[in-house]
């Protein structure tokens, strides 16, 4: 009996630890209060490889970081990343509630680089994916920052001695896209050189930043991009429109072009399958700035392949996760003018080119 | 050996800091007592310090280790005088600056932990090696700062100087030569330690600044060639060896920067 107990006890202590890790928000207990040299107090908290502050003047601060949070990807949604946590503090996601509030979460590739310099041999991943949204008061402010972003980039580029072939790589507001699209109100992109490539956009009062460390693929940080944009239109006060951007079936126009869940087609009377294959990880990690001694293991998972493919009749198109391209049934390579990326769970591409490709005469909604 | 208390504070009467499940410590074992301005050394320092420089046995090899683990692990943020690229550090003056170090291991909103400029890679060294009791590094400053000449300086002159081919720290293998106003290293006596660049060598391979000798060999090396403003214009250019170059670390045995865990002072 008391054997019996004991594992019950246990069970329920796991499970008890399971449900905390997977809240989002860190329990009362894990807060401090600090103040600056200012006097502004403020809360600060390390929970769960993020770390947390909250200012006392922000109402609602919870439900801000809740939306603000969701802007970003989820640790299994970008195919080959995941939120590893960083080898040197143990964080992966940083997140302020304030005035001017921000959230920015780093993604590490599963694939790692071998380097040796001198006798130390080190791993590091290929390439790292770090995206901040922040929330500013207005537009404009968002705007300035953009273009604070850009100016900056300029001169640090007219400071560095180039050679001839990296003459291009000069930052450009408003242009400079690898698709050749518009992005959001504005954006800025930074090609590559020191310290990373950097994508940036504003959209009514939220300014994104995607910067890439490591092996770059401006492709996929554009990509990234894209879905963050599409992210930020189910919030119509963030974006500033006085309507709300999302119709009700869920579809949106990016710069112009309609997206929506692929799952839509299903409506016209299409076959839609997702396939998504997904990993467990875990990793044994020291958080730097904690209290206890100890190292934490971390878990998580990862998404190795998600592909969606909509077939009707003998006709079929395959789209996979932050790629440009659709396969189709008779061997093409279709591009696409905006990506297929992830959004609650569903893959969302662009409907008419892929209607178009499928040869269907109806609408899909 | 150092025995560092990590429960809580403040420490209660009479309870001596060993480790039990209540009342955890943490055991660094270091060269030498830890030195300013990391005495008390901080133990999220240690944690990296000890970890990176273990198995060093004398206090040159762990300035050299640590060295190497700043340049490949922390990033380098090539910029100009602007809140992002100002980095962890505030407050500078010819003797010295302010170093956010809390910050600097947590990050911002908007920069993330371990990167930072010359100054901020400088510091962080100096906090690193004198942690683990090796050697009393200070940072230091190619010339002054009001011999220095940024793009927002009201008066339009000064100095920047060019480097040589370098791979700056973190991020993915790269070369090229870097403006900068000035450059900010780490020195005992006359050498010199540098975890913000790999210089490239002719044949490709990179070396490091580990204690190479500062006038003699290090400044060759860093400095391809000096340029002087005046009224936001270049006017002259001056080669390293040349008598009217502006070289003049300052100060002149250097500066230990002042280390706080306050918020870098930003949004909000």
């Amino acid at each position: 009996m008391f054997v019996r107990n004991l594992l019950v006890f246990g069970l329920l202590v796991i499970l008890l630890a399971e449900c905390t890790n997977a809240q989002p928000l860190p329990p009362s207990d894990a807060w401090e209060l600090r103040t600056k040299q200012s006097g502004t107090r403020y809360h600060e908290a390390i929970w769960n490889h993020s770390h947390w502050l909250k200012y006392a003047d922000v109402p609602d601060a919870d439900n801000v970081a809740l939306v603000g949070l969701n802007l970003l990807y989820a640790e299994d949604e970008i195919p080959h990343f995941s939120s590893f946590p960083s080898d040197l503090n143990g964080l992966h996601t940083w997140v302020s509630v304030g005035k001017v509030s921000g959230f920015r979460k780093t993604y590490s590739a599963a694939e790692m680089r071998y380097r040796q310099v001198g006798e130390l041999e080190e791993f590091t991943p290929v390439r790292q994916l770090d995206i901040s949204v922040e929330l500013l008061p207005s537009a404009d402010s968002a705007r300035t920052s953009l273009e604070g972003i850009y100016r900056n980039r300029l001169l640090n580029y007219q400071s560095r001695t180039v050679s001839p072939s990296e003459a291009h790589d000069v930052p450009i507001l408003n242009s400079g896209l690898p698709s050749g699209s518009k992005l959001g109100d504005a954006f800025v992109v930074c090609p590559d050189y020191s310290p990373a490539p950097l994508i940036a956009f504003q959209a009514g009062r939220a300014l994104v930043r995607v910067q890439m460390t490591g092996d770059t693929d401006l492709d996929l940080a554009e990509a990234v991009a894209w879905g963050i944009f599409y992210r930020l239109q189910h919030h119509r006060e963030l974006v500033c429109q006085r309507t709300p951007p999302v119709r009700p079936d869920g579809t949106v126009d990016l710069n112009g072009v309609k997206v929506g869940a692929l799952t839509l087609f299903r409506e016209a009377g299409c076959a839609v399958q997702e396939d998504r294959e997904r990993l467990s990880w875990s990793r044994k990690v020291r958080v730097l700035l904690s209290k206890s001694p100890l190292p934490v293991i971390a878990k998580g998972t990862m998404c190795t392949r998600w592909t969606a493919r909509v077939t009707w009749g003998q006709r079929w198109v395959e789209l996979e996760a932050f790629g440009w391209e659709m396969k189709t049934w008779d061997g093409r390579t279709v591009r696409l003018s905006r990506p297929a990326f992830p959004y609650k769970r569903q893959l969302v591409a662009p409907l008419d080119e892929v209607r178009k490709a499928l040869g269907l005469t109806v609408q899909a909604q | 050996m150092l025995l560092v208390w990590t429960g809580f504070w403040p420490l209660p009467v009479g309870v001596m800091p060993y480790s039990t499940v209540n009342t955890p410590s943490e055991v660094f074992v270091v060269l030498d007592a830890p030195k300013a301005p990391m005495s008390p050394a901080w133990v999220s320092v240690l944690r990296l310090s000890c970890s990176w420089a273990q198995q060093s046995t004398t206090a040159l090899r762990a300035a050299e280790l640590l060295t190497l683990k700043i340049w490949l692990h922390c990033v380098y943020l090539q910029g100009v005088p602007d809140e992002i690229a100002q980095a962890f550090t505030r407050r500078h003056s010819e003797t010295g600056e302010t170093f956010y170090l809390r910050s600097f291991l947590r990050g911002t909103q908007r920069i993330p932990a371990f990167h930072g400029q010359c100054n901020d890679l400088a510091d962080f060294l100096v906090c690193a090696v004198t942690s683990v009791g090796a050697l009393p590094l200070r940072s230091q400053r190619t010339y002054r700062l009001d011999a220095a000449y940024f793009q927002n300086d009201a008066d339009g002159g000064g100095w920047q100087l060019v480097t040589g081919v370098v791979d700056p720290a973190g991020a993915a293998p790269q070369n090229f030569a870097l403006t900068v106003s000035y450059h900010q290293f780490a020195i005992y006596q006359d050498k010199v330690w540098d975890a913000s660049y790999g210089f490239i060598k002719t044949d490709g391979s990179i070396v490091h600044s580990i204690g190479w000798s500062r006038d003699s060999y290090y400044k060759p090396v860093l400095v391809r060639r000096f340029v002087r403003w005046e009224n936001h214009a270049p006017q002259q250019e001056v080669r390293p060896s040349d008598p009217e170059n502006p070289w003049n670390p300052t100060p002149d045995n250097g500066f230990l920067p002042v280390i706080t865990a306050e918020d870098l002072p930003e949004a909000n």
